[in-house]
């Protein structure tokens, strides 16, 4: 585990609990040596978080907070950073879709895109800062890893408020590493594609799935752990300002295959077979 | 995945053009945590001491003296790769900069240097991943192709512009690779270095030259080849297995600063 270098260094997730992508991340950051600080605003799904973490022999630290809150984002920074380990990192896995919060543009109303600008995008900026402030006290080096989503690149109908806070959030990512860049704090994003999470909307239709992602199945919150580790640690030294997809290749199929793989504007049948090999 | 996080122990690399610059950054970062390496560059002498710098890590290290933008070259490439390890698990398709003289504005860029260029970054990369991806196919082994593209695909480069459209196509090509051979189980990914210090790179700039660029660079120097070779060697690891067809920037800021 020493490829990383992250045993013994003070890693703050945003979103630990509900058993998806920021309890993957937790474990696996425990898992790799490091001391998390889980922060949720769900005192159950926190300490579930816990327990999965504690049976796999990791440490972790609860903070049960409304990270939103400016005031509670100082408050848990301040307590990660006087933790006997030094602090390194803070991944933000915030935000989302909440199903009531599905609309059509013409529908769309203020209220909904306040609602997910907040939880999207200020909740980064808020934990950021506080956690960048705390850094800069000590003139400690450090990693911020954004969880953001493939929707931020493309069009997302009855989604447009979340994709585009999400767009928003790598933008101010990347200004995030270009002003913090100086104080030695790289700012990255990672674009989860469609993850099988316990809140999905519905249950996951492996045959759909087959048809969409290159891969063939639904990513794994563990599948977007392992790329926030790598952010987070030093073998990522030279990368900032910079957004990695991570989607079975979900983000590189075009719109136009048909369900064989081929372009649906490849009509001979000659060709066809030909490509096919039937 | 396996007992390490990277779960990269014992696993076979070939990275073309490895024997100086970035290509020996990987395969000094591959061999560092545990895989058996094959240096492939054109010349035997700078081989031989990169392989002697790569045995003091561990791994095993076959050297191949090929220029792969001879197809003879990359098919003898593979078989003596397979030959002496009997698989390939990792491929890193490094080979690329400039042949030739730069040759000025695009308006004064003739035809040979055009096609040199691109045959190099583009054509050579198409030829080495299919022999690498018909090798893992027809032994049945999953496996990972890295190109490595630049930063001077996504901005315009002024005097440099064939080099920057080759690596602006091999975004295109890695993606179109990612689709078409994740039915086959072979993950293709890129990475795009910034301004790096390398050989390729004193050829032309000086080293006052170098050193006022990274003063206008967010992280006051230019990239190192370890640094490119940690990043390529983490796109190929099981921290990266669900990454198909991206490309990651790896410049230290650059790109974010001075805009594409």
């Amino acid at each position: 585990m020493t490829e990383l270098g992250l045993e013994g260094r003070g890693v703050v997730v945003v979103g630990a609990g509900g058993g998806g992508i920021g309890t993957a991340i937790a474990r696996m950051l425990a898992g790799a040596g490091a001391c998390v600080v889980a922060v949720d605003r769900d005192e159950q799904a926190l300490e579930e978080a816990r327990r999965t973490i504690e049976e796999e022999g990791g440490r972790c630290i609860l903070h049960l907070a409304d990270a939103g809150n400016p005031a509670r984002a100082r408050e848990i920074m301040e307590a990660a950073a006087e933790q006997d380990v030094p602090l390194h990192g803070l991944v933000n896995v915030v935000g989302g879709l909440p199903p009531d919060r599905w609309q059509s543009l013409l529908d769309y109303s203020e209220e909904t895109l306040d609602v997910l600008l907040d939880s999207n995008l200020k909740v980064a900026l808020h934990t950021s800062q506080a956690f960048v402030r705390q850094l800069e006290a000590r003139g400690a080096k450090g990693s911020i890893v954004q969880i953001a989503t493939i929707a931020a690149l493309q069009a997302m109908p009855f989604g447009a408020g979340y994709a585009a806070s999400k767009a928003a959030l790598l933008s101010l990512s990347r200004t995030m590493a270009l002003e913090w860049g100086p104080l030695g704090i790289r700012v990255n994003a990672v674009a989860p594609g469609t993850i099988q999470v316990p809140h999905n909307l519905g249950a996951s239709d492996e045959e759909e799935d087959r048809r969409v992602i290159p891969m063939g199945r639904r990513g794994l919150p563990a599948d977007i752990a392992g790329a926030v580790l790598f952010l987070l640690s030093d073998l990522a030294s030279w990368v900032t300002g910079q957004m990695l997809a991570v989607d079975g290749g979900a983000g590189i199929r075009p719109a136009y295959l048909d369900e064989s793989g081929l372009p649906i504007f490849v009509r001979s049948a000659e060709l066809r077979r030909r490509l096919l090999g039937s | 995945m396996s007992d390490s996080i990277l779960g990269l122990e014992g696993k076979v690399v070939v990275v073309t053009g490895s024997s100086q610059g970035v290509g020996l950054g990987c395969a000094r970062q591959f061999a560092r945590v545990g895989c058996d390496v094959v240096l492939v560059g054109r010349r035997a002498d700078p081989l031989k001491a990169a392989a002697e710098e790569l045995r003091e890590l561990g791994g095993e290290v076959l050297t191949v003296t090929a220029d792969v933008t001879r197809q003879s070259d990359v098919d003898a490439m593979v078989a003596a790769s397979l030959e002496r390890f009997g698989r390939i698990d990792v491929a890193v398709n490094n080979v690329g900069g400039r042949r030739g003289k730069p040759e000025g504005t695009l308006m004064d860029s003739g035809r040979e240097y055009w096609e040199q260029t691109l045959d190099v970054n583009l054509t050579t990369v198409l030829a080495c991943t299919q022999a690498f991806a018909r090798a893992m196919m027809d032994r049945g082994t999953p496996g990972v192709i890295v190109n490595v593209a630049s930063t001077t695909a996504y901005k315009a480069t002024p005097h440099l512009a064939p080099y920057g459209a080759s690596k602006a196509g091999l975004l295109q090509l890695t993606k179109t690779l990612a689709l078409e051979l994740s039915a086959h189980g072979i993950r293709v990914v890129g990475v795009s270095p910034g301004m790096t210090d390398t050989d390729a790179l004193r050829e032309f700039m000086d080293g006052s030259q170098i050193a006022a660029r990274a003063e206008q660079l967010p992280a006051g120097r230019v990239g190192v080849p370890d640094d490119l070779g940690r990043v390529v060697v983490m796109m190929a690891s099981e921290l990266g297995s669900w990454v198909y067809g991206s490309t990651l920037v790896a410049d230290g800021g650059e790109l974010i600063a001075e805009g594409g």
